[in-house]
């Protein structure tokens, strides 16, 4: 346990709302049709997990967040998200960490920004063919504008990451970002078995799938390698000795009466009318809304299956952003078209009830196609890493296209 | 005076720009020499030094840090041929020599070339081709598969979970192209597997064991996966779980063997754990007797390791070896010090899952309708036992 209150989300089937009176319920999300229920138990003050979400964080000169100066311990960078300031959020699954990084970025450049074959470009940077680089995530530095991609190079024991961005810089477009010698602090998503002295060793592990800052909280969702049980924490930032860790297992329903339990491999966190609504996509395919104002100690929390994806399809990236003043969720797929929905349709419309409707209204964009991920630029444009004729396309697309 | 170009090559060998193919001095007045050298060990990656590098250059850039692209109008490294981005790494001036250091080791079997430009006269460069790893220690094949698990040969038609254990670290990043499951001889069943996209794989800490994830939406019922693909495995039919033996350990070599896996599916399951179904073998008082619980059906292998505890009277963990057997219907556990002759008890984590995910809080897949879907509410549960 990492702190003095933990909000371990434990569910079970059918009778969740006694088992939720008995076992100290958080919240529960769950809608018609296909649901998602949040509870859990509060070990510690609850209310005081609630109040930080509205909280606005950042590094504070002189204050002490435990954060170092130095070079963090960090093995393997992967998934990321920007908060306040510079601070980069990276999340390491060897390490069991996340990772908070002050990148001194004070670039203030605009516009589209383009690279053909940008595997290929990190390769010749790295030193290796471009079989040996693996682009794990990218994130948009909301001042700079530079897009920050974390990349494993090489594979098995002589593995290395690397963080790289990428700028506007038509003679040196991709520049690495040194983790030496830089403000940082971490926060632990070690959920080690407890102390079992027989056990023959810790196999267990975190896999994190996504993060996302918002509101002074930094929201981790993973998967286990062991029980299927999904880990959708909430940390607050900036990370200290009173860190306050939420550890949510979400459980999604079908029928009302139904009950599945389901991680989470893609979310994005966004402002909806004023009010921040998380968005998920899970394990087995429903894209899944709920609001994170619900989440109060002790009271259910009504999500809403927003959409069903199908089969063979994972939603890779879930991102929002503003287009012509309206609030829009892009859902990335590594099977089907990309999906656009309107945010305040996630907000207010109506829930799926059986499996087999297509939910909310959505538009499907059989173009542009080959994305793997995407991020917000800027008031105009998303950035989109896409397979084209030259490997992996770091490319700008206008908003008014999609 | 001659210049030279030089490449990380072994720490003492020096392949000078001659040696390694430069493309020659021209008119250049100051001839340089390329030198690669190779690593000494530990963080050191080697270093190319460009030998008798014109005082004027060198100090055009005196005030440039490290890392700083302007070096490279000087010196440029790169992978594979001179084109495109230049390779990381820091440079300084030692004396009239210029020298790199690459970011990372080089990679065995890669070629790399150094290119010097002076102000004035040509451009010489020389190459080093980095040596395969093909010594007799790097070369001995012996990473096996040493388990896959469920390893009984029945399985649930909703299995949920597999495990492959491996005798060595494994890379990991390209597991889906050496796991493949067969149905009925050689039918290749299509996307049995949760992988994300294939961007999700489920390691140990040590990358010895691979947690192979059925695709969950294609076992819930009343989800679109299902509705439109059906159940990853079907009663009645007969399967292989294979591992190819081209998947490379972490040290880059690969498997002894391929791995293969065969199984027969049942019906599904769809009980909760029930540990009032166990039957607990008392050890002997005074004796370091097996404490054996016969669990009347295979349980999660990972999960048996670390979710029953044996505890005495007081609450305490008792110390000793735990064995799991028979296809994971039975758990064993042989204390290090003799049994007293008091009530002691095993604690079990109610997120014990069997093979489909049913654990004793709830079933892993709930319909309408269905009977029996909850369990225990609390944490842990009781399974107490005294030592005869």
């Amino acid at each position: 346990m990492q702190s003095s209150l933990r909000v371990p989300i434990t569910a079970f089937s059918g009778n969740w709302l006694m088992g939720s009176a008995k076992r100290g319920i958080v919240s529960e999300v769950s809608l018609m049709g296909e649901s998602l229920m949040i509870r859990g138990k509060l070990l510690g003050t609850g209310l005081a997990a609630v109040a930080m979400i509205a909280t606005t964080a950042a590094w504070t000169p002189g204050a002490n967040y435990g954060i170092h100066v130095g070079s963090p311990d960090v093995k393997t960078l992967g998934q990321m998200a920007f908060g306040p300031g510079n601070v980069l959020f990276i999340g390491d699954n060897d390490g069991a960490q996340i990772l908070a990084v002050e990148v001194n970025d004070a670039a203030k450049a605009a516009g589209a920004v383009n690279v053909d074959g940008l595997d290929g470009k990190i390769a010749k940077m790295l030193g290796v063919p471009v079989a040996d680089v693996r682009i794990n995530d990218m994130a948009v530095h909301p001042a700079s504008k530079n897009v920050y991609v974390t990349v494993t190079r090489g594979s098995g024991a002589s593995a290395t990451s690397v963080l790289l961005k990428v700028t506007r810089d038509a003679a040196r477009p991709i520049a690495e970002v040194p983790l030496t010698s830089v403000k940082f602090s971490t926060a632990s998503i070690s959920n080690a078995p407890a102390d079992d002295p027989n056990a023959r060793r810790n196999a267990r592990s975190s896999t994190i799938t996504d993060i996302e800052y918002a509101d002074g909280a930094v929201w981790v969702a993973g998967l286990s390698n062991e029980e299927f049980a999904s880990s959708f924490r909430r940390f607050s930032f900036p990370f200290d000795a009173k860190m306050q860790t939420t550890t949510v297992e979400i459980y999604h329903v079908s029928h009302k009466a139904s009950e599945t339990r389901s991680p989470v491999t893609s979310f994005t966190v966004r402002h909806i009318n004023g009010a921040p609504y998380i968005v998920a996509g899970y394990t087995c395919t429903p894209i899944v809304a709920f609001s994170i104002a619900d989440l109060k100690p002790g009271q259910h929390v009504v999500g809403r299956t927003v959409a069903e994806l199908g089969a063979g399809n994972t939603p890779t990236d879930i991102v929002s952003f503003t287009r012509d003043g309206k609030d829009v969720i892009m859902v990335v797929n590594n099977r089907r078209p990309l999906m656009l929905i309107s945010a305040v349709d996630v907000a207010g419309g109506k829930a799926l009830t059986v499996p087999d409707v297509e939910g909310i209204a959505r538009t499907t964009l059989d173009q542009p196609s080959g994305i793997t991920q995407m991020s917000d630029l800027d008031a105009t444009h998303v950035v989109v890493i896409q397979k084209g004729a030259n490997g992996l396309d770091l490319k700008s697309i206008a908003k008014s296209s999609l | 005076m001659t210049t030279h170009v030089a490449f990380f090559a072994a720490c003492v060998v020096v392949f000078s720009a001659t040696a390694c193919g430069a493309s020659g001095d021209g008119s250049s007045t100051i001839p340089a020499t390329i030198t690669f050298r190779d690593a000494m060990g530990g963080v050191d990656y080697g270093r190319v030094d460009v030998s008798a590098v014109p005082h004027q250059a060198l100090e055009a850039l005196r005030d440039a840090a490290p890392t700083d692209p302007g070096w490279h109008t000087l010196l440029a490294v790169h992978v594979g041929d001179t084109t495109g981005l230049p390779m990381l790494g820091s440079y300084e001036a030692v004396g009239d020599t210029l020298r790199f250091r690459p970011r990372f080791a080089p990679m065995a079997g890669a070629t790399y070339v150094a290119r010097y430009t002076p102000g004035s006269g040509n451009a010489i460069a020389a190459t080093w081709t980095v040596p395969s790893d093909s010594g007799p220690a790097t070369t001995v094949v012996t990473t096996v598969v040493t388990a896959v698990y469920p390893s009984g040969d029945v399985v649930p038609m909703n299995l949920l979970r597999m495990y492959i254990e491996f005798s060595a670290p494994m890379t990991t990043g390209g597991a889906w192209d050496h796991v493949r499951l067969y149905a009925d001889g050689d039918s290749l069943v299509s996307e049995p597997f949760f992988t994300a996209g294939e961007t999700v794989e489920l390691w140990d800490p040590d990358k010895r064991r691979l947690t192979v994830l059925f695709d969950p939406g294609r076992i819930k019922r009343d989800l679109r996966p299902r509705e439109e693909e059906g159940l990853p495995l079907r009663t009645g039919h007969r399967y292989r779980l294979v591992v190819s033996a081209d998947w490379p350990d972490a040290a880059g070599r690969p498997l002894k063997q391929s791995h293969e896996k065969r199984f027969r599916v049942a019906g599904m399951d769809r009980s909760l754990v029930r540990v009032a179904d166990w039957k607990v073998s008392a050890p002997r008082a005074g004796t370091l007797d097996s404490l054996v619980i016969s669990l009347q059906e295979p349980l999660d292998r990972a999960l048996l390791d670390r979710m029953l505890v044996v505890r005495d009277g007081r609450g305490q963990s008792v110390a000793g070896t735990v064995t799991v057997s028979m296809g994971e219907t039975r758990w064993t556990f042989t204390p290090r010090a003799p049994w007293p002759a008091s009530t002691a008890f095993v604690d079990v984590d109610t997120e014990l899952e069997d093979l489909a995910g049913n654990n004793l809080q709830a079933l892993f897949d709930v319909a309408p309708g269905d009977t029996g879907a909850t369990g225990r509410a609390t944490a842990s549960v009781r399974v107490p036992f005294t030592p005869r």
